[in-house]
């Protein structure tokens, strides 16, 4: 049986109160930018700036889970 | 203002740039399966929780899945993957595996691996993160091998002395094509 890992990043905005405002402030157009995206492209970053907050964290929510399961199974303890 | 504050696998810069910034737009944190997806299993107050706080657009587009890449350059390059394999287990304890640092993916894939493996006993040894340099001792003989993302390692994979080789299961952009 083949296994395979596989590991994610992403940037996370950080906006509690206003995602919408966030997304159009300075960060939002710091990673639209050409530039940015180039640099981070060099890192194997894609990025993608949107607006549907409510996909992300069950995304990370459903990784977390897996990730759980694999910590269990790998034998670290929880400090 | 770039904040860099290493430790714990990333989960403190994390920690500190999540929970204690204010949210008007001015913070950017850059999280990972690491920071945000194993701290909460790994540590009791791993800061920014998952539901809070992240703007998300289409994660299968704007995330970019990884696979992790085994590297053992010191291992003879002709030999088969299998002889590494039985000389952990007939060395139990005595073969390191290098990694990004506790608590992150490289060091959780490891140890899941020597469970696998059962009973190689790998020992880990925790590296300075996979920023250039930060894998030295692996390439300079000093461990026998890593598990790393392609982006810290690709530059070596195209030796020409053949000696670093990775193994992963998907084949990466980034990978050279040799």
């Amino acid at each position: 049986m083949r296994r395979c890992i596989t590991a994610w990043r992403r940037p996370a905005r950080h906006t509690a109160a206003d995602h919408r405002q966030a997304q159009q402030g300075p960060c939002g157009d710091a990673l639209a930018s050409g530039e940015v995206k180039k640099q981070l492209g060099q890192d194997g970053t894609e990025i993608t700036p949107g607006q549907r907050r409510k996909i992300m964290p069950a995304f990370i929510d459903q990784d977390e889970k897996k990730w759980a399961q694999l910590v269990k199974a790998s034998g670290v303890e929880q400090e | 203002m770039i904040d860099n504050r290493p430790g714990a696998g990333g989960t403190v810069g994390t920690k500190g740039g999540g929970e204690k910034a204010i949210p008007d737009g001015y913070t950017l944190v850059l999280g990972y399966t690491g920071t945000l997806a194993i701290g909460p299993s790994l540590y009791r107050n791993a800061g920014l929780r998952s539901a809070q706080g992240l703007c998300a657009d289409r994660p299968d587009r704007q995330t970019r899945r990884r696979t992790r890449w085994l590297v053992h350059p010191s291992f003879p390059a002709k030999k088969p993957f299998a002889e590494l394999i039985a000389y952990a287990k007939a060395n139990p304890g005595k073969v390191n595996f290098g990694s990004a640092g506790a608590g992150t993916v490289s060091h959780i894939t490891g140890e899941y691996f020597a469970r696998l493996r059962r009973p190689s006993q790998l020992v880990h040894y925790s590296l300075q993160g996979h920023r250039p340099g930060a894998d030295r001792p692996c390439w300079g003989g000093h461990i026998p091998m890593a598990f790393a993302p392609i982006p810290g390692v690709a530059s070596q994979l195209s030796r020409p002395d053949g000696c670093a080789r990775a193994r992963g299961d998907q084949h990466d952009p980034l990978q050279p094509a040799a």
